[in-house]
């Protein structure tokens, strides 16, 4: 076999045959690219610039949904993310990374677009052929899909979004969560990133899943102070079948609003730090022996000015919180109207005046009332009617009356006239007591007066 | 030895009949440019068996005792035939000298190389066999192979698994898929010319051969002329040029010649945008005559061939951009990137040894290939589709809404994909730059180790029986996985079911890096033990053989990951699937005399199913279709052959039966039943192919010849297959089909469909004008129809009509609606013009030719085939998708080229 080998070595043309074989090899490397190619800078716009804000753009719209005409650039900060599928085919954005006073949003028929706009990523977006569009008071943009006749924006096909939105070359920014309380001005951080401390799952809601499969799910949060607020959670979601948390503590989310409704909604279920022990129960009902009606009128020449007076005898303002002022109608037992106190306050040594017409009161005597009661309530007898005051944990505080017996021609009939608590009394008495009260009315039955009084210089509401 | 009709002529070259009342026929063949005399040409009298060679002053005597009307044909390597009438009547015939003109078509077959290429758009097309047919001269197969091969026709409908390739005798086709694989020796084309055919059912010395045909290249240095050859090439189909070098020293004094030769064939894309084209092929044969009986070769052959692939689209995405779109490819730094590549590199080594005496010829050899075949893939993981032409992309996505047809948002995503319409890699860049990769570029590898050892014997009996015997022993192992080639800018990519959210291996790293094995991971291995043994009887106006094979197969699998969807069967040693076969065949010429031959051939055979129909989800599992069957395949012939000095040509009519076939597909479908990516098995599949061929050439002048070519076929599915699906278990339970990872689905009602073979007619005229001062010219007019794109068959099961959701059938799935839906429509029929031509030179020994032809004069759009999606796999879906005429799962197809041109410079000395 070697003998074989040595003779090709000597063939004659061996020279000419290696001269042809280099050249080919020299071709080889020639003409087409190779399989390597270097890892891709990734592409972003330097030269676009934004022209225009999102409140110059919301007011474009007018009524109904319209394609932009204009070579408006808007830029934002991305601050929703699909990665976890509580967002489906939409970004929203703020116009700054920290302290933003606005928000938007685009729809787009994209899946995983947090591979390609991560949360905090700068995007420039021309608007010029794109549609926009309000629908239950938020304002959208993207593509368009008519149903009915009507025109609403819809996702953006997928193809076009690259005409559209554009990666500025800045940084990826930290998007910082404004911090808010649900006491705040909720309107001035519509459509941001926002954080709110203390806040936990109601009662009710404890142990429930995110969100029941494929539907859309709202969810009830409270925070310390009991304010409440709409948790909402995508059906599609990773963790839709996970278990709400627990604990209470801070959750940063997108603050939003459908007509007159606010909702937040999470990036992710890590969004919801809850770990730290739920909100004690908030003490703020109080009682109070202190309390008492102090003036019922039913003036004899004006139907319309009739009112009822609290007095707080203590030298502390109280809350009325859960207080409730009921009227039993004629000799009924059941509760005709309840009046529910707990949005006031009471002052020191201070009354509340419940009027029955708000108008007509101060028209007769010179000064707004604190609340109006209405036409059953106890601001608006006829003078035969009982009254009972109770406190949040319904306890009887004052009576005026007694329930089952109808006042005409008895002792706490003030018919055309005017009931009046004694300067000296200072407590509130659960059994109507006749000596703590001077009556007036048209009968004069039962040790009362007959006399009847007239408005305004028979009656003294505010005043003790 | 380009003609199979002059089979073992040197069986017979010592054996010239003479008498006393013989008639003598004498001359002396000469190149006709050169003048110089051309030795071993070879002097046959058509319709007897008298064939000599002629000697090496180029002299020959032919001395016969027949009389009568005759053909003499005097042929030789690399020339024009020519065919002499004559009259056999006791007299001398003195036919002076015969100039012999060099053969300039031959430089069609490097053009004809380029066409099968087009074999390699994608493995959902089944493969024609273009390839197999270059060395006929039957006109029909020429113009099958030259002109109906770029629309995909193939022959008798069949598949390129039904032809068989060998070098030296040693068969080629692969275990995996029974075909064939051309760019083993791609590029190598002058060294490869050494070809003998055998059409069909005839008997093939070297093999028991298939139903298509065999083809055996030969590889001998001793076989090929000696000097050099060079070539170069232009093209816009596949490749945009080629360079090809040869050079072969004659036999020395010590008994050695050998022959090298290169290639290099390159394209920064073909007609088809994106394809790549990026090939290089060195080969080396060395061959020592021992003696006059014995010869030793040695033969190297390395081929790779990497080529960027292209896509079927559907009518929607051809109506919006045209024939040449491709959607795996994008820029990448002003490049062309695609994301599909195939390479394959798998030299091979041969060693063979030939004995010959005066009766036997013993042919034994024994050949090693290794090497890859790869196939690269854009892979995404929880991100979205790469792929610009993804069904969610398109307008018809926002036509074929269920909400109601949104037409701006079509407008709108027409738009986006008309100025954007390439695979954006700057997007997959930005995916990936967080850690974890949300696009991955991989490899699907297979790389095969191939042993072969054959040996088979011709010998001669008597003057009229000679017996053909052969063993041949393959054994194959391959390693196939996937494998990650660029990260694409992230850190790694973590290697798991992004479905089922389940591991690939339970044992290995998540975290993948470049370079590093993942998602699948086995072995196959497979052997084959074949033998054959054939008698053929020559004598007088009758030729006849008949021969039989019995192979015994085997496969196994043998999983290298446990994956955790298959837990208890993806790891280790599958059982072993054993095959054992018989089949027989037959076949007669008979001569009625020198001018009208009829023939008829028979066979009944056995075959194991391919490999790749015997696993059904060989990356995951060792699961096997079950009750795996051989496929049988029963077929015949009847021909009328006709050579009359100016006319010749044959018609044959031909059925063939394949029977029990079994067919895996795999996608995902929304079934009746319901979604999920699924193997679907096909088993009890039969098929009918019948037709008719025919091919006449006229011979008007000396200068001008006409032809015409028809093939008339019914090729369709003749029984009603059993279908399953497979799927894995792992989701989540109310997601998932059933729990037992397969399903029943009955019979598809597919009996009577058309088979997506190609065009099922085909008609050819053709004229060509050869001048005496060496160019020659030919134009053919095609024309080709019935043309089908493959079916769907689960829509065709009872499944289809039930709805998801209720589980019962839709109430509008009426057999009417239900047929109206899946009536399959023929493609379009079309017309298709080529243009040939050539000139040669002869200047100072050296032989220069120009070669030169245009395909498709007329720029005409057409599709080649494709095949229906089984996306939509219910009643409901499917219906609702076709509302609107632009369905979303679309039947996809592959466009044929438009207006190419090929061209080729060579020179010999």
């Amino acid at each position: 076999m070697m003998n074989v080998i040595l003779n090709i070595l000597i063939f004659r043309k061996t020279r000419t045959l290696l001269v042809w074989l280099i050249g080919i090899l020299l071709l080889l490397n020639s003409c087409v690219d190779g399989r390597n190619f270097d890892a891709l800078e990734v592409a972003c716009s330097s030269n676009l610039v934004a022209n225009s804000t999102y409140a110059q753009v919301k007011a474009i719209y007018v009524e109904e949904t319209l394609q932009i005409q204009e070579d408006l650039v808007i830029e934002g900060f991305v601050i929703s993310s699909d990665k976890a599928g509580n967002f489906f085919s939409v970004l929203h954005f703020q116009d700054t990374p920290d302290n933003p006073t606005d928000g938007f949003q685009i729809e787009i028929d994209i899946r995983d677009t947090h591979l390609f706009y991560p949360i905090g990523s700068k995007i420039l977006i021309k608007l010029k052929g794109l549609y926009l569009g309000k629908s239950r008071d938020i304002f959208k943009i993207g593509g368009v899909f008519t149903s009915f006749g009507n025109a609403s924006v819809g996702r953006l096909p997928a193809s076009i979004v690259n005409q559209h939105i554009f990666i500025a070359c800045d940084k990826k920014s930290d998007i910082v969560a404004t911090e808010i309380t649900l006491d705040d001005d909720l309107d001035a951080h519509l459509n941001t990133l926002v954080k709110i401390k203390r806040m936990e799952v109601i009662l009710e809601e404890i142990g429930l899943i995110f969100s029941v499969d494929a539907e859309e799910t709202e969810r009830t949060l409270i925070d310390c102070n009991d304010q409440e607020i709409i948790l909402l959670n995508s059906g599609f979601s990773d963790f839709q079948d996970e278990i709400l948390p627990e604990g209470s503590g801070t959750i940063t989310a997108l603050l939003q609003k459908e007509n007159n409704d606010y909702f937040l909604v999470v990036n992710d279920k890590s969004d919801l730090n809850f770990s730290q022990d739920r909100c004690e129960d908030l003490v703020n009902e109080f009682t109070s022996t202190r309390i008492f009606i102090s003036e019922i009128a039913d003036p004899n020449n004006n139907l319309g000015a009739r009112f009822i007076e609290l007095y707080n005898s203590d030298t502390n303002p109280l809350s009325l919180k859960g207080w409730r002022l009921n009227r039993y109608t004629d000799a009924n037992i059941i509760v005709a109207n309840s009046l529910n106190l707990s949005d006031y306050t009471i002052g020191a040594q201070s009354t509340l005046v419940i009027a029955a017409d708000a108008s007509v009161f101060e028209a007769v005597y010179g000064f707004v009332p604190d609340l109006v009661g209405g036409a059953n309530s106890a601001a608006n007898s006829n003078g035969d009617d009982n009254f009972v005051l109770l406190d949040p944990f319904g306890t009887l505080i004052d009576i005026f009356g007694v329930i089952g017996e109808d006042g005409s021609d008895t002792n706490h009939e003030f018919e055309d006239g005017r009931a009046l608590r004694k300067a000296e009394i200072e407590f509130g008495n659960p059994v109507y007591t006749f000596s703590e009260w001077l009556i007036f009315n048209d009968t004069g039955g039962s040790e009362t007066v007959n006399l009847p009084q007239n408005a305004p210089q028979d009656f003294s509401p505010k005043i003790r | 030895m380009r003609i199979s009709i002059i089979l073992f002529v040197f069986l017979y070259q010592h054996n010239i009949v003479s008498s006393q009342n013989s008639t003598t026929i004498l001359g002396f063949v000469n190149n006709k440019q050169s003048k110089n005399a051309l030795a071993s040409a070879i002097i046959n009298l058509e319709a007897t068996q008298i064939s000599i060679s002629t000697n090496s002053d180029g002299s020959f005597k032919v001395i016969s005792t027949l009389e009568g009307e005759y053909i003499l044909k005097i042929s030789a390597k690399d020339h024009v035939t020519q065919r002499i009438p004559i009259i056999l009547n006791g007299r001398i015939v003195d036919l002076g000298t015969i100039f012999l003109e060099f053969d300039i078509t031959l430089e069609q077959n490097d053009n004809l190389i380029s066409l099968t290429d087009a074999e390699l758009f994608d493995d959902d097309l089944s493969a024609n066999a273009t390839g197999l047919l270059q060395a006929t001269r039957d006109v029909f197969l020429n113009r099958a192979a030259f002109d109906f091969g770029q629309a995909f026709f193939s022959v008798r409908g069949y598949d390129s698994k039904d032809g068989k390739v060998l070098i030296n005798g040693i068969p080629m086709n692969k275990f995996f898929d029974g075909r064939p694989q051309w760019n083993n020796w791609g590029g190598l084309n002058d060294v490869t010319r050494n070809q003998e055919f055998t059409n069909g059912l005839q008997a093939s010395a070297y093999n028991f051969g298939a139903i298509l045909g065999t083809t055996n290249i030969n590889t001998r240095p001793t076989g090929m002329r000696s000097g050099f050859r060079f070539s170069s090439s232009a093209s816009n189909r596949t490749y945009g040029g080629r360079i090809m070098a040869t050079y072969t020293a004659p036999l020395n004094s010590k008994g050695l010649a050998y022959t090298v030769s290169g290639s290099r064939r390159w394209a920064e894309e073909g007609y088809i945008q994106g394809t790549l084209y990026d090939a290089f092929s060195f080969y080396g044969a060395l061959e020592f005559k021992m003696n006059e009986k014995n010869s030793f070769l040695f033969t190297g052959i390395l081929a790779s061939n990497r080529r960027g692939r292209s896509s079927a689209v559907t009518e929607e995405v051809y109506e919006l951009i045209g024939n040449r779109y491709n959607p795996h490819w994008g820029e990448q730094d002003g490049k062309i990137r695609n994301s599909r590549e195939r390479k394959i590199a798998e030299p091979m080594f041969i060693f063979n040894h030939f004995y010959q005496s005066e009766n036997v010829k013993l042919t034994t050899g024994v050949s090693y290939q290794t090497g890859i075949n790869s196939r690269s893939r854009l892979g995404f993981y929880n991100a979205p589709n790469p792929d610009p032409t993804f069904y969610r992309y398109l307008p018809s996505f926002y036509i074929n809404s269920p909400i109601g047809a949104n037409f701006i948002s079509a407008n709108l995503a027409k738009k986006g994909f008309l100025d954007n319409p390439q695979l954006n890699w700057n997007q997959i860049y930005t995916a990936n730059e967080g850690q974890k990769a949300a696009y991955v570029l991989y490899d699907d590898i297979s790389k095969e180790n191939q042993l072969t050892a054959n040996s088979n014997a011709n010998i001669k009996l008597n003057n009229a029986l000679r017996l053909d015997a052969g063993v041949n022993f393959q054994k194959m192992n391959s390693n196939n996985y996937a494998q990650i080639n660029d990260l694409l800018g992230a850190t790694f990519h973590e290697d798991i079911d992004a479905f089922s959210n389940t591991l690939n291996d339970t044992s290995g790293n998540i975290q993948k890096n470049e370079g590093d094995i993942f998602n699948y991971n086995y072995q196959l291995f497979a052997e084959k033990l074949e033998a054959f043994s054939q008698l053929n009887y020559d004598k007088k106006a009758l030729s006849a053989f008949l021969a039989a094979n019995y192979t015994n197969t085997n496969y196994q699998r043998k999983g290298l990951y446990q994956n955790e969807r298959f837990i208890n069967n993806s790891l280790g040693l599958s059982e072993k699937l054993v095959f054992s076969n018989f089949g027989i065949k037959g076949g007669a010429t008979y001569k009625l005399n020198g001018r009208h031959w009829l023939g008829l051939n028979a066979a009944l055979l056995n075959e194991a199913p391919v490999l790749q129909n015997a696993f059904i989800n060989p990356r995951e599992n060792n699961q096997s279709v079950s009750e795996l069957q051989s496929e049988k395949i029963s077929t015949g012939d009847a021909s009328y052959f006709l050579r009359l000095p100016n006319l010749t040509g044959r018609i044959t009519g031909f059925y063939t039966r394949f029977q029990n076939s079994t067919d895996v597909n795999f996608f995902f479908v929304d079934a009746g039943v319901g979604s999920d990516f699924v193997q679907e098995v096909l088993t009890d599949l039969d098929k009918l192919h019948l037709g008719t061929e025919i091919g006449l050439e006229y011979q008007i002048s000396s200068t001008v010849q006409l032809t015409a070519v028809a093939a008339i076929n019914k090729l369709v599915y003749a029984s009603n297959p059993n279908v399953s699906i497979n799927f894995d278990t792992a989701g989540a339970e109310e997601d998932l089909i059933n729990l037992e990872g397969r399903i029943d689905l009955g019979q598809a009602a597919i009996k009577d469909y058309k088979l997506a073979q190609g065009p099922q007619q085909a008609f050819a005229l053709g004229i060509n004008y050869r001048d005496p001062k060496y160019w020659w010219v030919g134009l053919t007019a095609n024309y080709l129809g019935n043309n089908y794109a493959n079916i769907s068959t689960i829509t065709r099961t009872e499944s289809f009509y039930l709805d998801p959701e209720t589980g019962l059938n839709f109430p509008d799935a009426t057999p009417e609606n239900v047929n109206a839906l899946l009536a399959q429509k023929p493609l379009d029929n079309f017309y298709l013009l080529n243009l040939i031509g050539g000139k040669s030179w002869l200047k100072t020994g050296r032989y220069i030719s120009v070669f030169a032809s245009i395909n498709n004069v007329f720029d005409t759009v057409f599709r080649t085939g494709g095949f229906e999606q089984s996306r939509n796999g219910n009643f409901g879906q499917l219906q609702q998708d076709n509302l609107s005429g632009n369905p979303s799962f679309a039947p996809r197809y592959w466009y044929g080229f438009g207006r190419t041109f090929f061209l080729n410079v060579a020179i010999s000395f």
